[in-house]
């Protein structure tokens, strides 16, 4: 059993590990830094809660969280310019690795108000991930026009049909194979809303936003549609016209048209 | 907004087609495609297979175990939760978990290991 303040600890040092990870790449601004410190980062945080994960199941889950949070943590830092803007990611990124690693480490609870709020931020680190990896994807379309935006849709595609997948196992007891054609129908979907939202004429944090909210509706239709009771239509009228409305309205009214 | 905008209304329009066409699609697939995945991979069968072969299990475990009454009580207790549980025996788990949760308050009034071990045996035995 692991006691509490050694999970304190473990936790605390690997979040000032990343935050000193993150601050570094920031300090040195070269791509050398960057495209050494990065993958180095990915494999050892990876790794990190491979291994703690044991003490509390569901290992594959824990790990491709730990890998697209870390790519996304990456990306931020990378595409933010105002300053204090980046260091309030060094610290986010602490505080994400914080919970990542004491999420592993903590016992697998079968109590039902426990591991409800554990899924919740589980889906709301993957869904401000998403965000941010967007939102790269949409700066690489803009600075790096000669990169191909079809390879971009892709990425953008594939990063959200494995969230979809995580955020699912999250809920339900299901597989890779069990839900091939769901993943696959997840990738070409997004891939093509991405595809469509950089025609728009919108910068490429807001491209990031709108996407990722997109998705965030459409993998919450589809997860309620495995459960046994399937999708509550009733209940589900007021959610989407409400997202509709508030979708239509900021893009309408808030986002300024470039 | 609509005067400075740099791109053509087609494209504006073509591109919330393009939108709506998929949300469309997701709908379709949502609504007419496929049984929910639970009934599938959970039969009623299923799950009653998996529960006695759960609760087995821990009987077995009980049986040869030497740890504490309290490691006992705790791994009994993180089985009952995380088992699903078949509709028809809804009633004698739910009763089971009660039962436990008494014989947790007893270990303070000072019952033995053995005793522990042979009220946990009795307890499933009713499952």
């Amino acid at each position: 059993m692991i006691i509490s303040h050694v999970r304190i600890a473990v936790s605390g040092i690997t979040a000032l590990a990343a935050m000193g990870v993150y601050a570094i790449v920031l300090l040195f601004p070269s791509r050398w830094v960057f495209f050494i410190m990065a993958p180095l980062w990915c494999v050892i945080f990876s790794l990190l809660v491979r291994r703690l994960a044991r003490f509390s199941g569901d290992r594959k889950t824990s790990v491709g969280l730990a890998v697209v949070t870390t790519i996304a943590l990456f990306s931020l830092v990378s595409i933010v310019e105002w300053p204090p803007l980046l260091w309030f990611s060094v610290l986010l990124s602490g505080v994400i690795s914080f919970f990542l690693v004491s999420i592993s480490l903590g016992e697998q609870s079968g109590a039902v108000h426990e591991f409800k709020e554990l899924r919740r931020i589980h889906a709301m680190i993957l869904t401000f991930d998403l965000g941010a990896i967007m939102t790269t994807l949409y700066a690489i379309g803009i600075f790096f026009p000669q990169v191909p935006f079809l390879l971009l849709s892709a990425i953008g595609g594939a990063f959200f049909s494995v969230a979809s997948f995580l955020v699912w196992r999250l809920y339900h007891d299901i597989h890779i194979r069990s839900h091939a054609l769901w993943i696959l129908v997840f990738f070409f979907m997004m891939s093509e809303s991405i595809w469509v939202m950089h025609l728009l004429p919108f910068s490429y944090e807001i491209s990031g936003v709108l996407t990722t909210w997109l998705w965030y509706v459409a993998q919450l239709l589809a997860r309620f549609h495995f459960s046994s009771q399937g999708i509550l239509w009733k209940n589900q009228y007021v959610f989407l016209l409400t997202n509709i409305l508030a979708y239509t309205a900021t893009v309408v009214f808030f986002v300024r048209w470039v | 907004m609509f005067k400075k905008m740099s791109i053509h209304w087609w494209v504006l329009i073509s591109s919330t087609i393009v939108l709506l066409l998929v949300a469309s699609v997701l709908t379709a697939i949502l609504l007419f495609v496929g049984k929910s995945t639970e009934q599938l991979s959970y039969p009623p069968q299923v799950i009653s297979d998996e529960y006695a072969k759960e609760i087995e299990a821990l009987r077995a475990s009980i049986r040869v175990s030497e740890d504490d009454a309290i490691s006992l009580m705790n791994d009994v207790e993180e089985t009952l939760l995380r088992v699903r549980v078949p509709q028809a025996a809804l009633d004698t788990h739910l009763a089971a978990v009660i039962q436990l949760q008494t014989l947790k308050r007893s270990v303070a009034s000072g019952a033995t290991q053995d005793t522990i071990q042979e009220e946990l045996l009795y307890l499933l035995s009713s499952l």
